[in-house]
């Protein structure tokens, strides 16, 4: 038996290196107009089959109440109060508006979640996007009347949180927050059926529950002018990544690219840079930031504090802050 | 004890081929791990339903209803694919051809998604877990 030792001591290390990839499964929805993929590794699939159930109703329902096309929601009825009325905030606007807002204070209106009416005169709620930008000077009477700087004060009272917009032109739109919001909100969902390693994808936003077996969830970051990856990043236990880029929700006219990121200032798409994406503990705050990013362009990558982040510029070139550059892996074929 | 510095010379032939099948079986495992699987099979899923279940070695064209009217759907040599939905932007089109298990394309607005099945990644064999964008 002893002169069998040194075998099988190298055979049980030889067999011990097979055995670091974890068994996956895979869940997809239809939600929040795009299609949500969770993946999840430790558990069995019913398990993952169930809690990412719940975790899409629970997106769902947010898309419900949040959907600014919707003509009667928790949005809608907000919009329809009039200006400079105090008004109860239901959830989930009670949970999310200040938290808006705070990153809107916090990038001093980079980030607007009272862009509503720009957003609608644009055409960049939802696809079919127009063929041609609205007039110049219907633009410029919407930012003029408050769209963009439509200011909000809350106030808590026995009855709850309320909120108060001025500004004939100020319409919340929380599209800039609301899906990294969801993530943050399906992360608990998937914890809370005992789920603590799982991926959550909507649509290109992501948010990572503990990691994918011994190793950290990789994520690749899509270049702005191609279908492949630019740089790939391990995200920490709890991380988000989002980006926020002139390629989604976007059309051409007349050699000109429109999207839907726009500038609080002008009212008109922002064009500092192609993409804006930052990295940090939660995603809904990672989402608002984002959007920030991308109006501010590559100066605003100073203002992140603590989250990570990294714009690429109108010429193609990526430029990340002192956070997140170490943890970039340059990605030379794009795979 | 005996010295493990030339454990080859201390084995019998016995030891020997036990190392050697250990060897082969864990390299075996790594050249499977490292050639991402193809798969064999794949789904087709509309508004959250499974309606068609495809053979990727039985060419097929099948046309399916969705949100916003129809896409079509192609299966050759092993792979499938969009070649034509209700859409603008035609972002299933251009995802092109799909072979490797967990491999998905979608029809958002029209809400078809089409995803090989098998192990493997959302992103398809990638050297990553999911594309941000």
């Amino acid at each position: 038996m002893r002169r069998c030792l040194p075998a099988i001591l190298l055979a049980a290390a030889a067999l011990a290196a097979c055995d670091s990839e974890p068994r996956l499964h895979r869940q997809q929805h239809f939600v929040l107009g795009t299609v949500v993929t969770i993946q999840a590794a430790g558990v069995s699939e019913e398990r993952l089959r169930e809690g990412a159930g719940a975790a899409f109703r629970t997106m769902r329902e947010l898309h419900q109440a949040l959907d600014p096309g919707a003509d009667d929601n928790v949005l809608a009825r907000f919009n329809d109060a009039p200006p400079g009325r105090w008004r109860p905030l239901p959830e989930p606007l009670a949970g999310l508006l200040p938290r808006a807002l705070a990153v809107r204070r916090a990038t001093d209106g980079a980030f607007d979640p009272t862009l509503g009416r720009l957003i609608g005169l644009w055409g960049f709620r939802s696809p079919p996007f127009p063929k041609a930008p609205p007039a110049r000077a219907d633009v410029r009477r919407l930012v003029k009347a408050g769209a963009g700087r439509g200011r909000i004060d809350l106030r808590r009272t026995q009855a709850g949180l309320e909120a108060r917009m001025e500004g004939e032109g100020a319409a919340l739109d929380l599209g800039g927050v609301a899906k990294g919001y969801a993530l943050d909100r399906a992360a608990a969902v998937l914890r809370d059926h005992g789920i603590t390693d799982a991926l959550i994808d909507a649509g290109g936003d992501l948010r990572a529950l503990g990691q994918r077996g011994e190793r950290r969830w990789r994520v690749g970051i899509r270049q702005p002018r191609g279908e492949s990856a630019l740089a790939v990043v391990e995200l920490k236990p709890g991380e988000a990544i989002v980006t926020s880029g002139d390629y989604e929700r976007s059309f051409h006219h007349e050699g000109r690219r429109y999207h839907h990121l726009l500038d609080p200032g002008t009212g008109r798409p922002a064009r500092r840079v192609r993409s804006a994406t930052v990295v940090g503990p939660r995603a809904t705050e990672a989402d608002a930031w984002s959007t920030a990013l991308f109006i501010a362009g590559r100066d605003g990558l100073e203002r992140l504090g603590g989250w990570g982040g990294m714009v690429v510029d109108r010429a193609g070139e990526p430029h990340a802050n002192g956070r997140l550059r170490p943890r970039l892996q340059w990605q030379k074929d794009g795979s | 004890m005996r010295p493990l510095a030339t454990p080859w010379r201390a084995m019998t032939p016995a030891d020997r081929l036990v190392l050697l099948l250990a060897w082969a079986g864990a390299l075996a495992s790594l050249a499977w791990y490292f050639q991402a699987p193809t798969g064999r099979r794949a789904e087709v899923v509309v508004d959250g339903r499974v309606v068609a279940n495809l053979d990727l070695r039985q060419e097929r064209d099948l046309t399916v209803t969705g949100a916003q009217g129809t896409s079509h759907i192609r299966v050759r040599d092993g792979a499938v694919r969009f070649t034509h939905s209700a859409c603008r932007a035609g972002r299933c089109v251009r995802s092109g051809w799909l072979e490797r298990g967990g491999q998905t394309a979608a029809c958002v607005p029209n809400q078809v998604l089409v995803r090989v099945r098998g192990p493997g990644p959302a992103s398809g064999g990638r050297r990553f877990d999911a594309l941000n964008f």
